[in-house]
């Protein structure tokens, strides 16, 4: 043969090769990155990697863990169908999860049980509770929502069930966000086929109605309750609700939004961060301990908190002078009161009560006494504690224009925020 | 024979009467000194006895050098506190003994027509509803307002009836029980209605402490009591000679309706300015007045002193027990509750000895 | 001679008497079936009257439903969150009201009940340091634990006052304040233990004092039931001697009854249904109280009929007042304890500034 032949053949056949391995050897599109470690917010059995999705990734990783590259204890919700090993069945559930079967899944709630849980969720029924209520804004799930109980909706921050309530679409079924009445949600199973009950997580629910949750389950109705109250365990019911609700975009960017403002605190306050001695106070007539979610914030935000008790409360009656000892003589108080977005502000009595209690102390004499709304999201709680402890590092209505920034992604109105109306100083 | 002589008699008469003014110079003593000491109880674990008498002596002299959150403690907080538990328990204390006098029954109280339950009822509507009769811009002075007047009510209600028709003296007992149940019933839905946080600060006001006293509040207080208990010592001779019976009573000149009411209008204003501030102290106005008694007998011209000393000084004690037991304090009133009912058992299953049931 | 009945004038006398008394008791039973019915009716399904009186009897012969259709929720909310709350209802209507005879006729008190002298709130107390601090003084884990601690608890004040009126000669008013006083104390030990426990805490515990039929299983209705349907048949059993207590102790020594004995057996029988009762519903005052005087009104005093006819009023009067305090403001609830209380205590006044010596005891 002549040698354009052989070249030719030559050619054909590296090029046949390179076909063939391109074909038959498994291509790079398919070789996921395996995250070191699970992130450990989405806690639902079958999203391996702790984060917002069940996807590609969660597959990837229960794979390697049958292949032995990495174990069930490093990704613990591997196992999606609970059963203490990771194998094909768990894979395949996966699998499952991703295009949106018709199945139950289990998620850990933040009481550490196991709940079985309809997925995906197409009728829900919400027990609003008041930390969850700021929450459900960003999950933004209203359209679907069949039955919600409530004590009083804020008509600006609850715009969505009040706008779902008002037009018929949503049918309230309790008069605070703790019980729901049997009869009304048996009628919405009936009738609209309501699938599961999401709730926060209050310890007065429990002793209400802990029986209820049986018959809940009786009748079919699956009960998912997750404590709203510290950031903590606030991302990992967004995540978990998330997930289920398939709004894993919404909670990923939420989550960025925080952990951009918690950078800017750390980077803003740089190496003034924790000097700033604070106490907090959620009830009138107790100060917030070291069991509560307002220590953690506190700390986020850069303070150096000085309760040293473990519940989450110790009380403060009128005529306490323990609150005067020198350890407890902090530079900040926040005082926590309930003011609402579209309902009333900060009270007299509340302000009245507070004054009775705490005028003597260190904080209020120094001018540093501040009273802050309660029903604001965790983030935004935590930049105006960041701005008021620090008011010369942060810029005027820095937190403020946090806040504005929330609302604006978040509520559907437009809505001006007031920054007196969310914290307030108490001057003597 | 062995006659006993005139003066005999007139000797161990007066002898008797120099016992029971020893009785209550003693125990007046008593009750000053356990102030002074309750001046040194606090909560605050740093203040030692001489930071104490600093502070003290610089009130005094007007000199020295003090740590001003000491100053604060001792006389902002302290001191108003002890002034407080004095007039508070010999109010109650009197309150109590005059009651249970005029009333013929040996457990009235000065709530027993109601007051209590009157005040709760009241401090209760502004804390769950913020409905103030008159808000004067501090809470505590607010409650106290409402507190007072719907305390007079139950007592001007029966005091109405009472003009009406002939009620006795049980019958008052017992129609003050009733109106207590029907205020606890009100106070009880406002409760169900209310927010948990609410609903712990009104419990804790119902209870009964000393916390609240402040020098603004104080010499309120003190101006209408004092008045009152005089008014009542005024009335001790009638009062004695009421214990023997109304027709007696009457025989001997005494009106015995119209000091009866008196009585009750002074006891209810008296009580109804203390509970306004400190809620329902119990205990005090039951107990007092009996163990009182014990040392001087049911003259009221002595026993009124007597059971004033007693009651200032057990209020004392117990409250600074109730700082001591748990630094960040316990109301009062439930050191009171805790150990003034067993003492009352105590001394109902004494009581067969006595002739006065 | 006019005016000296004939014997068939007395016979007629007495026959009119049994039939007013038989009438009225299948009055009050008439009452108290249709009031359990509206009870029913009351419900967020819509159900119709006749048609739950349907339902709940074919469920208890055996009827079944088609999961998650509409029947089979009719069946189910009615017998499991309605039918328990209308027995229990009965149940404590029943033995409050024994409860209240019994004291009433042992202490010659016609202000007795278990709620005016302190018996209630000793009850209460023994359970919420059961409840709260896990304290027993049996070590039986669960419901019969609390059960225990506030039948201890509801013994203190009883013994109290057995002791004392032993030992003088109580006025009725007297023992009132006595009540009064005994429930000053306990809720003093109550703040005691709920001293450190958060706002949400207390309320929940103070809202449970205050009786109510809410969340009521079949489960619950278990105990108070047993100990009810007890104390009904002995009370019924003992009627004779009840009645010789009414005559005056010594009358009652004179004619053969150890009326020590008598007393403290009949204490600890009320301290036992109260505390039963109490355990599972919280605190009802003034049933006991108001349901013999209605029954002594009609029926007379003769503790034969008392009996019974007052465990029928009981029951009539709670299944009234739980209607009452679900339709007041549905669809929430207030609680029965609370609506009893406003009912009662104006009552309560009522009786005390209208009585008339005519019953034959002087306050």
């Amino acid at each position: 043969m002549n040698k354009t032949m052989a070249i030719l053949v030559a050619v054909l056949v590296v090029a046949a090769g390179a076909v063939a391995a391109f074909t038959l050897i498994p291509g790079d599109d398919d070789k996921v990155s395996i995250p070191e470690v699970a992130e450990g917010t989405g806690t639902v059995y079958g999203n391996a990697d702790g984060n917002c999705f069940i996807d590609k990734v969660d597959v990837a990783i229960a794979e390697s863990i049958i292949n032995g590259e990495r174990t069930l204890e490093e990704f613990p919700f591997a196992d999606a169908d609970c059963s203490g090993t990771v194998d094909s069945k768990d894979v395949q559930l996966i699998k499952d999860m991703i295009n949106k079967k018709d199945m139950k899944v289990k998620v850990l709630d933040t009481q550490d049980k196991i709940i079985s849980v309809q997925y995906p969720i197409k009728n829900p029924i919400i027990l609003s509770g008041s930390n969850l209520a700021p929450l459900m804004n960003i999950l933004d799930f209203s359209d679907i929502v069949v039955g919600a109980a409530y004590n009083t909706l804020d008509p600006v921050r609850d715009y969505s069930i009040y706008n779902g309530i008002e037009s018929g679409k949503i049918t309230k079924i309790g008069v605070n966000g703790t019980a729901a009445d049997l009869d009304i949600v048996s009628e919405l199973i009936l009738k609209k086929d309501a699938d599961v009950m999401l709730c926060e997580y209050s310890g007065m629910y429990d002793l209400d109605s802990d029986v209820n949750i049986t018959q809940f389950n009786e009748w079919g109705l699956d009960v998912l309750c997750m404590e709203c109250r510290d950031p903590g365990d606030d991302m990992r019911s967004l995540a978990v609700f998330g997930i289920l609700l398939d709004r894993g975009e919404n909670v990923q960017d939420y989550m960025k939004f925080c952990d951009e403002v918690y950078k800017d605190i750390k980077k803003v306050e740089g190496d003034k961060f924790g000097t700033t001695t604070v106490l907090v106070s959620s009830l009138k007539s107790s100060l917030s301990g070291t069991g509560s979610g307002y220590y953690p914030m506190s700390i986020t935000a850069g303070g150096k908190n000085l309760a040293d008790w473990s519940g989450s409360i110790k009380s403060v009656k009128v005529g306490d002078v323990w609150i005067f000892e020198d350890k407890y003589a902090s530079d900040v108080l926040f005082l926590g009161a309930s003011s609402n977005y579209g309902l009333a502000e900060f009270t007299d009595s509340d302000i009245a009560a507070y004054e009775e209690r705490y005028t003597n102390h260190n904080a209020w004499k120094n001018d540093r006494a501040f009273i802050f709304s309660t029903s604001t999201p965790v983030v935004v709680r935590i930049a105006y504690m960041a701005e008021f402890m620090y008011p010369d590092l942060f810029e005027d209505g820095w937190a403020n224009g946090i806040h504005q920034d929330f609302v604006d992604k978040y509520f559907d109105t437009d809505y001006t925020v007031e920054e007196s109306r969310f914290i307030k100083k108490l001057s003597s | 024979m062995d006659a006993v002589s005139v003066s005999d008699m007139e000797c161990e008469y007066y002898a008797s009467i120099k016992k029971k003014k020893l009785a209550i110079l003693a125990i007046a003593i008593l009750s000053i000194i356990a102030t002074v000491c309750s001046l040194f109880v606090s909560q605050l674990s740093t203040m030692t006895i001489s930071d104490v008498m600093d502070v003290l002596g610089y009130h005094m002299t007007g000199t020295g050098d003090i740590n001003p959150v000491y100053d604060m403690v001792v006389w902002d907080y302290n001191v108003p506190r002890a002034l407080l538990g004095l007039v508070v328990g010999s109010s109650l204390a009197v309150g109590g003994a005059v009651m249970q006098s005029i009333l013929r029954n040996p457990l009235a109280t000065p709530y027993t027509t109601g007051v209590s339950a009157g005040a709760s009822m009241g401090a209760s509507l502004l804390i769950y509803l913020d409905f103030a009769i008159l808000w004067t811009g501090g809470y505590v002075s607010s409650i106290a307002i409402n507190a007072i007047v719907f305390a007079m009510i139950p007592t001007v209600a029966i005091l109405i009836v009472s003009h009406q028709k002939h009620i006795t003296p049980t019958t008052m007992i017992l129609a003050g029980i009733a109106i207590m149940y029907i205020f606890s019933a009100a106070t009880s839905l406002l409760m169900l209605l209310a927010d948990p946080e609410n609903v712990q600060e009104a419990y804790e006001w119902g209870i009964g402490s000393l916390g609240r006293a402040s020098w603004d509040n104080i010499w309120f207080v003190t101006a209408v009591v004092i008045p009152c208990m005089v008014a009542l010592l005024l009335f001790s001779k009638q009062v004695t000679i009421m214990n023997a019976g109304n027709r007696s009573a009457q025989s001997m000149g005494v009106r015995v309706k119209m000091i009866r009411n008196l009585s009750l209008v002074i006891i209810a204003v008296m009580t109804a300015v203390t509970v306004g501030i400190t809620g329902g102290i119990g205990f005090i106005g039951l107990v007092a007045p009996h163990i009182a008694r014990i040392f001087v007998g049911s003259d009221q011209k002595y026993l009124l002193p007597c059971s004033a000393a007693l009651g200032s000084l057990i209020l004392i004690v117990a409250d600074a027990a109730s700082r001591i037991i748990v630094p960040e304090g316990m109301p009062v009133g439930v050191i009171t509750a805790v150990i003034g009912g067993p003492i009352f058992v105590l001394l109902l299953i004494k009581a067969s000895k006595k002739v006065w049931f | 001679m006019e005016g000296i009945p004939t014997e068939d004038r007395v016979d007629a006398d007495y026959r009119s008497y049994l039939v007013r008394k038989v009438i009225f008791i299948i009055g009050v039973l008439i009452g108290c079936i249709v009031v359990a019915g509206i009870s029913l009716t009351i419900n967020g399904r819509g159900i119709e009257f006749f048609d739950c009186y349907e339902y709940i009897i074919k469920h208890i012969l055996g009827y079944e439903y088609e999961y998650r259709t509409e029947d089979w929720f009719n069946d189910y909310v009615l017998w499991n969150t309605y039918m328990p709350r209308v027995v229990i209802a009965i149940v404590s209507g029943c033995g409050l009201a024994i409860c209240g005879v019994i004291m009433q006729s042992v202490f010659s008190n016609p202000l007795a009940d278990p709620y005016t002298t302190g018996v209630s709130d000793g009850a209460t107390l023994g359970a919420t340091m059961a409840i709260v601090s896990g304290l027993t003084f049996a070590n039986v884990a669960g419901s019969l634990g609390v059960v225990i601690n506030a039948f201890i608890g509801a013994l203190v004040p009883a013994v109290i006052i057995i002791l004392i009126s032993g030992a003088v000669r109580l006025s009725p008013a007297t023992m009132i304040l006595i009540g009064v006083a005994l429930s000053g104390v306990f809720s003093g030990l109550q703040t005691l233990v709920m001293y450190s426990a958060d706002p949400e805490e207390l309320t929940a515990a103070l809202r449970w004092g205050i009786g109510s039929f809410n969340q009521i299983q079949w489960s619950d209705c278990v105990i108070p039931a047993l100990v009810t349907v007890i104390g009904s048949v002995l009370s019924i059993f003992m009627y004779r001697n009840l009645n010789l207590l009414t005559l005056g102790e010594a009358s009652a020594k004179s004619l053969g009854l150890d009326v020590e004995q008598f007393k403290s057996l009949c204490m600890v029988l009320v301290a036992f249904m109260a505390a039963a009762i109490i355990c599972y519903v919280g605190i009802i005052g003034f049933v006991g109280l108001i349901s013999p005087h209605f029954v002594r009104m009609i029926l007379g005093g003769d503790n034969k009929y008392v009996i019974p006819a007052s465990m029928l009023v009981g029951s009539f009067f709670l299944l009234a007042s739980d209607l009452i305090a679900r339709l007041v403001v549905f669809p929430d609830e207030l609680r029965v304890g609370l609506i009893m209380s406003v009912v009662g205590a104006p009552i309560f006044l009522y009786m005390i500034v209208k009585r008339k010596k005519g019953y034959g005891e002087v306050f």
